[in-house]
């Protein structure tokens, strides 16, 4: 074999390539322009997906803040509500006591 | 872009359905991750992808195969009366009554996809990127894993065995 049979353009292969492309059955090209058109899906579904992902990451911190801002008011409230009780309990025991002539030593030592 | 994907894939795994669902995976993948990327980066992203997604299939027919083996040898084939042309895939669209240049061109492309599929993978996707998808040496070498100077190599087997396939089944290209 000399050399000139051993070399072709590769720019007529290609051409024949080309051209056998262009003749390529019905079936074949739908399949493929389905299989474009799920890749397309597959994009926009990508990209709403990961705006889904941001704005729920974005919500995620806001409820994130909100959350720990009514669990500071829920801790205020029932420490204000706890002391107001403990106030109260006091008061209600040592008017039963009056009463009932019970009173505790410490009462009448002025303190 | 996909008509030519499409015929690599086929090229290189000789099925039709598998060649479409290799071109499928691959669309997917560069839709869902490089969907954001500059267009002029999708071709070579399109083939790099694409020349993985091939290779991901020849390992997973090698690990199918081993099991076929396996269990051919524990039956007998089903389709030994079968007429064995059947299986083979008709890659030209010549029906009766085609021109004669027509049906001559169908030949030469069915000899040249023949010789294709006969040149080892690594040389016909250097011959395919370099040549049909127009990829420079710097760029088919990115795509295929390897060095420039392996590229070169590779075109330049393929072209000898692409001549030398086609002077044996007496094909002369127009």
């Amino acid at each position: 074999m000399n050399n000139d049979s051993r070399q072709i353009d590769p720019k007529r292969i290609v051409s024949m390539l080309n051209k056998s492309t262009e003749h390529m059955d019905a079936s074949t090209r739908h399949a493929l322009q389905r299989a474009r058109s799920r890749a397309m899906a597959a994009k926009h579904s990508s990209n709403w997906h990961d705006g889904t992902i941001g704005l729920h990451l974005a919500s995620l911190f806001d409820q994130h803040r909100l959350s720990m801002f009514v669990l500071a008011i829920a801790l205020i409230a029932g420490s204000t509500g706890y002391w107001h009780h403990a106030q109260q309990h006091a008061a209600t025991h040592l008017d039963l006591a009056i009463l009932t002539d019970d009173l505790p030593m410490e009462v009448f030592v002025d303190k | 872009m996909e008509h030519r994907a499409y015929k690599q894939a086929l090229f290189a795994v000789r099925n039709e359905e598998s060649a479409l669902d290799i071109v499928q995976d691959a669309m997917i993948k560069l839709a869902e991750k490089y969907g954001d990327n500059p267009a002029s980066e999708y071709p070579m992203l399109f083939q790099r992808i694409l020349q993985n997604t091939i290779r991901d299939f020849y390992r997973r027919q090698k690990v199918r195969n081993t099991w076929t083996t396996l269990f051919s040898s524990l039956q007998t084939s089903e389709n030994e009366d079968g007429d064995p042309l059947e299986n083979i895939s008709s890659t030209n669209n010549s029906t009766p009554g085609t021109p004669d240049d027509e049906l001559e061109q169908s030949r030469t492309i069915a000899a040249i996809e023949f010789a294709l599929t006969k040149l080892p993978a690594r040389q016909r996707e250097a011959f395919l990127l370099r040549y049909w998808e127009e990829l420079d040496t710097a760029e088919t070498a990115k795509a295929m894993g390897c060095s420039e100077g392996s590229v070169k190599t590779h075109c330049s087997r393929a072209t000898q065995s692409l001549a030398a396939t086609l002077k044996a089944q007496g094909v002369e290209l127009p």
